[in-house]
């Protein structure tokens, strides 16, 4: 074959391959902009593709031609090297994308999972597939943060998998599962599902905690006396502290103990938030008898300023709480308290109560009484769980009075903000957990910090249920901090601009010094 | 290898490899185009971020303007914020920026060697067509983390003046480089396939463009192929790396894309080897 003739042939592939290109390239952006097909992107993406096949095919007829056959041993020894590299690369990109890490490099640490959300996933996997199939509409923004969500949450277990489904192809779905908006979540088991319509880490949890399905335990909640009222949405109400136990496996269930004093056979423990008035005789005697004998379990919230007889009763089982209010100097002002009359705890004894918590996981209490601890009996366990600071000491004078300084000739003190009690009365063992404050457990500040692994925690190991004890995810910031814009201005004038004439500067400089040479 | 011998062999494998890496940095520093192509990068960068961060504060403070309740109020909505409202868009922003920028910088490393007929006298010099591929993809490479690295340093400055962090935006600059490599992988392909420059540069394009996000077909294929797609585009790849999620996966994927380019490359020096 001459030479002109084949470099015509070479060029007029060439042309077609191109054009071929630019075709598809505009049938692409059209799409891609109308997000919908019609007859110009149709056919320049026909087109296109088969004007690059044509000058593709050309040109490898056009190359084996020109080759001579000697050659063709060393050709094609460099292709099947190619292609094994190539082979080598993709499988190694495999393996990797299947085992590879990830690091999460977010402020927040958004992806880095809470214990309890993959311990929660490890149980359900031991027991059999556990899948997470995310619903969504095209282009709805929100699906790429929780799809990034599932497929960490699924990484934490082989049984755990992830998919995703098109919410306008899966009509089924819809109505099988009640799916009512895109970016859902449903989590399914062998025996059970359940649907997760704001898929934060918190609410996939808790799905996750109702899928375990545990022998759900009876907590009575004491009403009729001024307690706390879980049933209450406000800020001051405990809905939130029920839900939550509701979620990880509770019967939760209110007991008149004013006009009821025997605590229902059925009770696996009684939680007491807070009376503010005084409990007839005959309710304290059912309780003490409930605890001496029966084994009871008793989760309880003092406030200061309150005397409900369950103080005393507290006493006789060593966890004595005098009426004062603990003044923690490294406590700042909130919400018009005095300095220090708001503790925020970060030491911990070493207790299931509080496992997981540290230093850096701190919890939050608003006017809390402390406790002065004593054992009954020798074989008695009792202790504080979780302390002030070192320099905090106790006022009785109540909250207007409370000095600036630590009063002259007081020590300061770890003062015990929360005790918990075990006590061996015959073949019965009782458990007490004792918090000094209530407030910490209400609406607004039970996510406050750790306030709800504490109390959940501590509910936990007076029922005996450790296994579930936990530290469970955290509603992140979403980078909501304001970066000034003046700053960012300066920052613009300063850097932003002057780093491209600097280059621009330079190449100028090197041009015009190529141009003299 | 050891002694005066090794030493003296290692010498000669690396100093004609040395001496092309610094003639292709000559060349590339030689021309305006490396120089107008690193200055509309950061200065498109500057501006981009800026705009995005100042309308992500306007939002913010309007949402939490003292008749709106305040920043305890829970009233700014989840979707104002720092990954949403700036990172995000600007990563997606800059994705499409680069794909215009670094095939000017690709064009020209095989197919003007293959235009003037010097890519014979390389092949017939002491260098093997390995070394050839190492030395350019390298600089290439090393001109890509210049350009982003100086288009990184105003969003640093203006996420440090804020008081925060670098590591979210370490990990969005991170995908951007990623996905510059990518795309001057493609680049240097098209350009070892033929000698026109302009070819070069619009294929580079062209197949980018192709391979840049597959979601566009899931409407009408299985869901098996769908996730092939997914799997080879780039855009799920270098999307995730916005959302603060460092993935060996994800970085493993250029990688292997370099690497497939360096194979088809040498191919094509082979090829051309023996005339093709």
């Amino acid at each position: 074959m001459d030479a002109p003739h084949d470099a015509e042939r070479s060029s007029a592939a060439r042309g077609l391959g191109s054009l071929g290109l630019v075709a598809l390239a505009f049938g692409l952006a059209s799409y891609n902009s109308l997000d919908e097909f019609n007859a110009f992107n149709v056919v320049n993406m026909v087109l296109g593709a088969g004007l690059v096949a044509l000058g593709a095919v050309s040109a490898l007829v056009r190359a084996a031609r020109r080759t001579s056959h000697a050659d063709w041993g060393p050709t094609v020894e460099s292709a099947l090297t190619a292609l094994a590299i190539t082979w080598a690369a993709v499988l190694v990109q495999l393996f990797i994308a299947f085992w590879g890490p990830r690091f999460d490099w977010t402020f927040e640490r958004r992806f880095a999972l809470a214990p309890a959300t993959t311990e929660a996933v490890h149980a359900l996997g031991e027991e059999g597939p556990l899948e997470l199939t995310l619903y969504g509409l095209q282009g709805d923004p929100r699906l790429r943060a929780t799809r990034l969500l599932l497929e960490q949450i699924a990484r934490t277990h082989p049984a755990a998998s992830t998919t995703e489904r098109d919410l306008d192809r899966s009509p089924e779905d819809e109505d099988r599962y009640g799916i009512g908006s895109s970016n859902s979540v449903v989590l399914r088991t062998q025996r059970d599902w359940r649907l997760v319509e704001r898929p934060t880490e918190g609410a996939l949890y808790e799905a996750l905690a109702q899928l375990q399905n545990p022998s759900r335990k009876i907590l009575y909640v004491s009403v009729g006396t001024g307690e706390g009222d879980v049933e209450r949405s406000e800020d001051a109400g405990f809905s939130g502290l029920k839900a939550a136990l509701e979620s990880e496996g509770y019967r939760v269930k209110p007991h008149a103990t004013a006009v009821a004093p025997q605590i229902p056979a059925d009770a696996d423990g009684l939680l007491l938030i807070a009376p503010a008035r005084r409990f007839t005789e005959a309710a304290l005697s059912g309780l003490r008898q409930w605890l001496e004998e029966r084994g009871g379990r008793l989760v309880v919230f003092l406030e200061p300023g309150r005397q409900s007889g369950v103080e005393a009763l507290l006493r006789d089982f060593g966890l004595d709480s005098p009426d004062a209010l603990v003044v923690d100097p490294r406590a700042v002002a909130i919400e018009g308290d005095a300095a220090g009359l708001d503790p925020i705890a970060s030491a911990y004894a070493d207790h299931p109560v509080t496992r997981g918590l540290n230093a850096n996981r701190m919890t939050f209490f608003r006017r809390a009484r402390a406790f002065d601890l004593r054992k009954p009996q020798p074989d008695d366990r009792v202790g504080g769980a979780v302390f002030s600071s070192p320099e905090a000491w106790l006022h009785a004078d109540g909250p207007d009075t409370v000095p600036r300084e630590r009063p002259r000739g007081v020590r300061g003190n770890y003062q015990p903000l929360v005790a918990a009690g075990e006590y061996a009365r015959g073949d019965e063992l009782a458990r007490i957990v004792a918090f000094g404050d209530s407030t910490f457990a209400t609406n607004r500040y039970l996510r406050a910090l750790f306030n709800l692994d504490l109390a959940l925690n501590a509910v936990h190991w007076a029922l005996e249920r450790e296994p579930a004890i936990t530290i469970r995810p955290k509603a992140g910031g979403l980078l909501q901090f304001p970066v000034p814009v003046q700053n960012a201005l300066n920052a613009l004038y300063g850097i932003g601009l002057l780093v491209p004439q600097a280059i621009v500067m330079l190449g100028t400089w090197i041009w015009i010094r190529r141009r003299a040479a | 290898m050891s002694g005066p011998r090794g030493q003296q062999a290692r010498a000669a494998v690396l100093a004609p490899l040395w001496a092309l890496m610094r003639k292709e940095a000559t060349v590339l520093f030689a021309s305006p185009i490396a120089y107008f192509v690193l200055t509309m990068v950061a200065l498109i960068t500057s501006i981009s971020f800026f705009e995005h961060l100042r309308l992500y504060n306007h939002q913010l403070f309007l949402f939490a303007s003292s008749s709106m309740g305040g920043f305890e109020s829970d009233t700014i909505p989840d979707y104002i914020n720092l990954r949403d409202t700036v990172f995000l868009p600007v990563m997606e922003q800059l994705g499409l920026l680069i794909l215009l920028p670094i095939p000017l910088v690709t064009m020209r490393v095989f197919a003007e060697e293959r235009s003037l007929g010097t890519d014979e006298l390389l092949l017939a010099s002491r260098l093997s067509p390995g070394q050839i591929v190492l030395a350019k993809f390298a600089v290439t490479y090393g001109f890509i983390l210049l350009m982003m690295t100086i288009s990184f340093i105003y969003p640093a400055s203006a996420v440090l003046s804020g008081g925060l962090g670098l590591q979210h935006l370490a990990a969005v600059y991170l995908g951007l480089v990623m996905l510059a490599i990518g795309i001057a992988s493609i680049g240097l392909v098209c350009s070892a396939f033929t000698g026109s420059q302009i070819i070069a540069a619009v294929s580079t394009v062209g197949v980018t463009f192709i391979l840049y996000d597959f979601h566009w077909t899931f409407e009408f294929v299985s869901e098996g192929t769908a996730g092939v797609l997914d799997a080879i585009s780039m855009h799920p790849h270098f999307g995730r790396f916005s959302e603060g999620l460092v993935g060996f996966a994800n970085v493993s994927y250029f990688v292997t894309l370099a690497v497939i380019s360096g194979a088809l490359v040498r191919f094509s020096l082979d090829l051309r080897r023996v005339g093709g």
